[in-house]
């Protein structure tokens, strides 16, 4: 790869076949090497821990990486456009006390849900207003919008949890559909989603060239105010869809919950491998991303091993993944 | 009596996967000189200096400095032995004042309490650019507001503070004006004659034959010779760089027929410029705008393609009035932008050729917001065969690529698009003979077919070369028109300067 940025006419055909590689977005090395780091990880579980494989455990891993894995989502897109979303773990809680309060005023089931999702979205929605047209730092705008939905959640509920009135959607937590729990297949149904907008779909480009080169893109004739909104605003999607199934399973909403997920769904797209620059990455490294992370946490709770130790374990691992590719691109250059 | 070398390299190797880069090297710097080191793309010339510098270290070879043999394995190494570099990519500090970036990193004059006495550091600053006859430069101003030219003689003064003795320069041109570049010249002469020997490096020849004593050339990773400066022509190291003679100029502009207008602008002023401007283009011409840095020639284009806030004026293409608010509309129009700096502002270099080769045309090969990939793939497969760019790979990322054919995908994003008129800003910088002639024949089969351009170059000879009609621009106003028979170097130059 060195040698390449020199390139003269007489290698650039050798060269090439090295290059010969048809998912130059998906850089199968690396999500080779996750997988293999995710596989192994669960050998040593299973020979560590005869639960580990059990369908009961791994249903719990799903069920309890759900909520990240989805908020890793519209985190992706943002960190590709060299953003970074602090709000979603924040506005998942707001979510919750939303839609919750909204069934208990009156909204209905669908209501108090659509509630929820509208809100949420219109918070993305303003940290893009911010960002794409106002020109602040996602950091800073995120950072403010962080801390006024967190209010404005302990305001409307009088910081008290807000029981949900209505049974059914407690589906949405702990339901089970052929014996996959919810929350695992909307996360899948949303990857999937993520995946497809980003391979084949004129918005997933721009998200790429905008992190790649913000002026070239402009200078291209992309929107980059309107398409930044439109990330953020997914973004808060997502955090909408996290917020109901969090709500769900706790089958209450508490003005607190959801603190501090965005710092473990930012590690989930970074372990993932996802460039905090921008313009690199992918949705399928963000979802191994997550279940590692998951992995690692229901391991260290089967073995007994202390929560303190785990947020220890954690960060090395953040720490690692970026290190690796620091070292990789310093041999670029 | 032979002198000895400041600086002696022998039998230099350098190899990255896949390439030999450098094949037993041979290079001697004499003290006092000014040696070129010239070579196409991809010749050797960045490696050698980047072993030189202690950013790469060679696998093969030795280095002596002063007859002793020396290993430079860091950068920091290279320092201490005196040898500064001065990189194509500015390394000063943008919010420091100039005062500050000359001393930064050395001791500062300081009182008893340890207080930095900074009347005197701008006193000594003040000096020392008295000495390299900077007298306009004020060291209270900060890096950020000067100009260009000026940033680049802030670096070779820089290069002062530290005793440099080797003094590296990759490029110092690029980007300047004939004027700037005699200002330049004339720096680099003080220094010489202070001793300091200078290793030159440049696509312009012209500027070795100006400044160099002696040359060595570089091909494909070996050494061709060294040469006096006096012994050799232009066309002798034009051979010896590529193997064969392509010096002869194309002018001419084949058959010129032009046609109806296709551009007018009227009163158009954006909040970068000074003055509004007017001017036509018709079909099928290539306009020059000939200016000195700062002049506005490329605020000009910027203004057309509504990348800087528009504030006032009017633009009809092809008769009809068009509302170009940003450059969105302008693509529309049918207008495409080549920028003056395409990594920074051209492509999205961690995007392959194929991605940047579609970035503007995306509605043209999807339907609904859907990528139609076969479609994309066909057109990105025929504008890399048709512009010849190598290596010929859609997937490969564009940051990999030559200067030259990183042009070429710029050039093919706009061609994807079926722009029709093309503004294109210095559009040979940084790129090597060969290349600077595709782009050249490129241009020319546009125009051919019924495009039109509008070209701004600091190289007098590339719009002699190929403008049918060219606007000379000072301070934001059009000074003088000339028209093919009035078309000269030395007619646009008069113009520059009266």
């Amino acid at each position: 790869m060195k040698g390449d940025i020199k390139i003269s006419k007489a290698n650039s055909q050798q060269e090439s076949k090295n290059f010969l590689n048809p998912f130059s977005k998906i850089s199968i090395p690396r999500q080779l090497v996750l997988l293999l780091i995710l596989i192994f990880m669960w050998i040593m579980m299973a020979i560590l821990s005869p639960r580990f494989l059990s369908v009961v455990n791994l249903s719990s891993i799903g069920i309890s990486i759900a909520t990240i894995a989805i908020l890793a989502i519209g985190q992706t897109f943002v960190i590709l456009t060299a953003g970074i979303d602090l709000s979603v773990g924040n506005v998942l809680g707001f979510v919750g006390v939303v839609t919750a309060l909204s069934m208990t005023r009156g909204l209905g089931f669908i209501g108090g849900i659509l509630a929820g999702i509208v809100v949420g979205t219109l918070c993305g929605f303003t940290n893009g207003i911010l960002v794409g047209k106002g020109k602040l730092p996602p950091f800073i705008a995120t950072l403010g919008m962080m801390g006024i939905v967190r209010g404005i959640a302990l305001i409307i509920s009088g910081g008290f949890p807000i029981i949900v009135p209505f049974e059914a959607f407690g589906f949405l937590g702990a339901g089970k559909i052929l014996k996959i729990p919810v929350p695992v297949i909307v996360t899948l149904f949303l990857f999937l989603a993520g995946f497809y907008t980003l391979k084949h779909t004129q918005i997933g480009r721009k998200t790429y060239a905008i992190g790649s080169n913000e002026e070239a893109s402009r200078l291209s004739g992309i929107n980059v105010s309107w398409q930044k909104i439109f990330i953020y605003s997914l973004s808060g999607f997502t955090a909408s869809i996290a917020g109901l199934i969090e709500t769900a399973r706790l089958f209450s909403a508490y003005p607190t919950a959801g603190s501090g997920y965005e710092l473990d769904s930012i590690a989930a797209v970074v372990i993932g491998g996802t460039s905090f620059f921008g313009g690199e990455g992918n949705i399928l490294q963000t979802f191994i991303g997550a279940l590692i992370m998951g992995t690692l946490r229901n391991g260290c709770n089967l073995l007994g091993i202390s929560p303190f130790i785990q947020q220890v374990l954690i960060g090395v691992i953040i720490i690692g993944a970026v290190y690796v590719d620091r070292i990789k691109e310093s041999s670029l250059i | 009596m032979e002198q000895i070398p400041i600086l002696s390299l022998e039998a230099i190797t350098k190899t990255f996967p896949g390439v030999k880069a450098l094949d037993s090297v041979n290079f001697r710097l004499l003290p006092g000189e000014i040696h070129a080191l010239v070579g196409e793309n991809g010749a050797g010339k960045s490696t050698l200096i980047k072993i030189i510098s202690g950013a790469y270290v060679c696998d093969r070879g030795t280095i002596f400095i002063e007859g002793k043999e020396v290993q430079i394995n860091f950068p920091q190494n290279a320092i201490n032995f005196g040898i500064s570099t001065i990189y194509q990519e500015f390394t000063l500090a943008p919010h420091f004042s100039v005062a500050e970036n000359l001393f930064l990193g050395k001791e500062l004059p300081k009182n008893n309490f340890g207080k930095i006495q900074w009347s005197e550091v701008y006193q000594n600053a003040t000096e020392l650019l008295n000495r390299l006859e900077l007298n306009d430069v004020d060291p209270h101003k900060l890096v950020k507001d000067l100009s260009v030219a000026q940033q680049r003689l802030i670096e070779i003064a820089k290069a002062l503070v530290a005793d440099t003795r080797i003094l590296i320069m990759d490029e110092p041109t690029t980007c300047l004006t004939q004027n700037e570049i005699n200002i330049l010249f004339k720096v680099v002469r003080v220094l010489k004659n202070k001793g300091i020997s200078i290793i030159y490096i440049s696509h312009y020849l012209d500027e070795v034959f100006e400044i160099c004593d002696s040359v060595t050339v570089l091909k494909d990773g070996k050494k061709i010779g060294d040469y006096q400066v006096k012994d050799v022509s232009i066309n002798d190291l034009v051979t010896l760089m590529i193997g064969k003679d392509i010096m002869k100029s194309h002018k001419v502009n084949q058959v010129k027929k032009v046609g109806d207008e296709v551009l007018r602008v009227e009163r158009l002023k954006s909040s970068k410029m000074k003055h509004p401007i007017d001017l036509t283009l018709r079909k099928g011409e290539i306009l020059g705008i000939a200016g000195l840095l700062g002049s506005g020639r490329s605020e000009v284009l910027k203004a057309i393609f509504g990348a800087d806030l528009i504030l006032s004026g009017s633009i009809f293409v092809d008769g009809e009035k068009k509302v170009i608010r940003n450059p969105r509309d302008a693509i529309l129009a049918g207008l495409g932008l080549l920028t003056e700096d395409k990594k920074r502002t051209g492509l999205a270099l961690k995007l392959n050729i194929k991605e940047n080769i579609t970035l503007a045309s995306l509605d043209l090969i999807g339907s609904r917001g859907i990528i139609k990939h076969k479609k994309e793939e066909d057109k990105v497969d025929h504008l890399i065969k048709k512009l010849n760019i190598k290596p010929p790979i859609p997937e490969k990322r564009v940051e990999f690529l030559s200067g030259g054919n990183q042009q070429k995908v710029v050039l093919a994003k706009w061609l994807c698009r079926n722009c029709k008129i093309l503004l294109l800003d210095e559009p040979n910088k940084g790129i090597d003979i060969g290349a600077k002639q595709e782009v050249f024949n490129l241009i020319r089969i546009f125009v051919q077919q019924g495009g039109s351009v509008i070209m701004v170059s600091s190289e007098l000879s590339e719009l002699t070369e190929i403008c049918n009609r060219i606007l000379i621009i000072k301070e934001d106003i059009f000074v003088k028109e000339l028209q093919d028979e009035t078309i000269s170097q030395k007619s646009i130059f008069a113009n520059l300067l009266s």
